[in-house]
């Protein structure tokens, strides 16, 4: 039911994009189709990031550090995060993730985008770069809980947050959110940009198609952040009573 | 096996140290108990010899390797069960915690089987093993976790409060399995507990400590020779009437039976006995060893 719920969150996500853009024509130049590619995207590699991650959300990490979960992981013979990764799969997220790549395939139909091995590839990127990214942002976020104990929502303004702004084409947004999302967390370097490959667009000054060349070092840097991030935490960890 | 060197916990920026210097070694086979007041840094001390938290400073080596560095190659040696937390997988029948274990750890399938048949009968699991692991009485989960936790083979074993919330049945099953864990297999084992009987029944060694330090360290018999200077004298008497004997003094008498106190450095037993027989006709006595629980009440008590 719950995988069915999030599949149609997704759609409905979609279809409400193309009736906003349908009232204004386009988005910053950006046809409905081509906005729901974006949308599509965002979704797949949401979806699939929180597959994996949802166990490090951070009510869910929280509860796992009070209920001394963690220290038993740490008495395994086992990397920790794996083992908190595996300890809980929530398969309503596949649900997510599967509508976001329908969405993307109904997209590329729609906005006529070549089906060429390339654009496959370049779509395939996109999704696994986003949900690296997507990830990563769940595993900073269980490093920081370790800290705290206390777990943020600030970190689902990241994850959901940065895939719902992803959702729309990036000349929309100030040059400050566009670095923001080039340089920091690299969501568009993992949508948007494919998206100019794949829809056959040209970005705004500054964010040339070239950037794509970027993308898989920009999710793996990030992901070498997270990695960090993560470990700083486990060092940091203080457990609780006994 | 074990040597642990000015090892220092401080959590935060608390101004107490849970742990503060605290130096001791254990040998291979040792079976080691760690008694202490709640919250005097039993659990974080163990927690820093199985890696789980970083020492502020000091060192600890486990078996050779330094657990916050080496974790996962030390966990690959050592078992942890803590009474209070669970190491199976509770919605699924026993047997799988096994060989998920089993999995984790590496064991070969063979090696497995054998120790694992062993220990199931030891703790007598067999009719449980199909059981899921929520249905299990704390009694019979607590048997289960041992068995997991031992099955890939430690040659270090940490307990942490094992026999908290048992019966006396339960308590005593557990003691026995332990004992012969250390007897047979040679498995050092370090056993923090609240329980004196555990303590006397099983562990060769008694450590106590307080406020982050050791603050006694010998054996059960050390500990009662040093500090219980305190004995009971118990005298049935022929006929129902009260004593009165120098030296000692009496506590508590029930119709015949009556139950006396006396100094070590006052008298000595076979002195005071004299001395009842002298003015007494008397059934039966006995010489009750001193109560370690006592002794561990006055020793955190700072009395001694």
């Amino acid at each position: 039911m719950r995988t069915l719920g999030a599949a149609s969150i997704v759609v409905a996500e979609a279809i409400a994009i193309v009736i906003l853009v349908g009232r204004f024509d386009d988005i910053g130049g950006w046809s409905a189709a081509q906005v729901a590619w974006l949308v599509g995207v965002a979704n797949a590699g949401l979806g699939f990031g929180m597959l994996v991650g949802d166990a490090l959300e951070p009510p869910a990490f929280s509860n796992l550090i009070r209920e001394g979960r963690i220290d038993a992981a740490l008495t395994r013979p086992l990397s920790p995060l794996a083992w908190v990764v595996t300890s809980d799969i929530q398969v309503r997220e596949l649900g997510r993730g599967f509508a976001g790549l329908g969405v993307v395939a109904w997209a590329s139909v729609v906005a006529g985008a070549d089906v060429t091995v390339l654009n496959l590839v370049i779509t395939g990127l996109a999704v696994v770069a986003t949900q690296v990214i997507v990830f990563s942002i769940l595993v900073i976020g269980a490093g920081i809980t370790m800290f705290t104990i206390e777990g943020t929502e600030l970190v689902n303004a990241f994850t959901y947050g940065g895939a719902t702004m992803s959702s729309y084409p990036l000349q929309i947004y100030s040059s400050a959110m566009r670095a923001v999302f080039l340089y920091v967390i690299p969501l568009a370097l993992a949508i948007y940009v494919p998206a100019l490959w794949v829809l056959d667009e040209q970005g705004p000054p500054g964010v040339p198609r070239e950037l794509l060349a970027a993308t898989p070092v920009a999710a793996l840097a990030f992901a070498g952040f997270a990695a960090l991030c993560w470990r700083a935490g486990l060092r940091h960890y203080e457990s609780t009573g006994s | 096996m074990i040597a642990v060197d000015g090892l220092t916990k401080r959590y935060g920026k608390a101004d107490d140290l849970a742990v503060d210097h605290v130096s001791f070694t254990i040998e291979a086979g040792d079976f080691v108990g760690y008694a202490g007041p709640n919250g005097a840094g039993k659990s974080t001390t163990i927690k820093m010899m199985t890696g789980i938290l970083e020492p502020t400073s000091g060192t600890v080596i486990v078996d050779g390797l330094v657990p916050s560095k080496q974790r996962r190659e030390l966990n690959q040696r050592t078992g942890v069960v803590f009474g209070q937390r669970t190491q199976l997988w509770w919605d699924l029948p026993l047997a799988d915690s096994f060989e998920l274990t089993r999995r984790m750890y590496g064991q070969d399938a063979d090696e497995h089987v054998r120790h694992r048949d062993r220990m199931v009968a030891l703790l007598a699991l067999g009719p449980l093993l199909t059981a899921p692991v929520r249905t299990l009485s704390l009694g019979q989960r607590m048997r289960a976790e041992l068995a997991v936790a031992v099955t890939p083979r430690p040659r270090v074993l940490f307990l942490d409060e094992p026999t908290i919330g048992l019966d006396v049945d339960a308590k005593a099953e557990v003691r026995r399995f332990l004992a012969e864990l250390n007897e047979t297999d040679g498995t050092t084992i370090l056993l923090t507990t609240h329980d004196v009987d555990d303590l006397v029944a099983l562990c060769r060694r008694l450590m106590i400590i307080d406020h982050g330090r050791v603050i006694s360290d010998g054996t059960v018999d050390d500990l009662r020779s040093r500090y219980g200077t305190t004995r009971q004298l118990v005298v049935d008497l022929v006929d129902p009437g009260t004593i009165d004997v120098e030296g000692a003094r009496v506590v508590r008498q029930e119709g015949r039976k009556v139950w006396m106190q006396f100094s070590r450095d006052e008298i000595t037993a076979p002195h005071l006995i004299s001395r009842v027989m002298a003015a007494h006709d008397i059934i039966d006595l006995s010489l009750e060893p001193p109560d370690l629980e006592d002794i561990i009440r006055r020793i955190y008590r700072g009395e001694t």
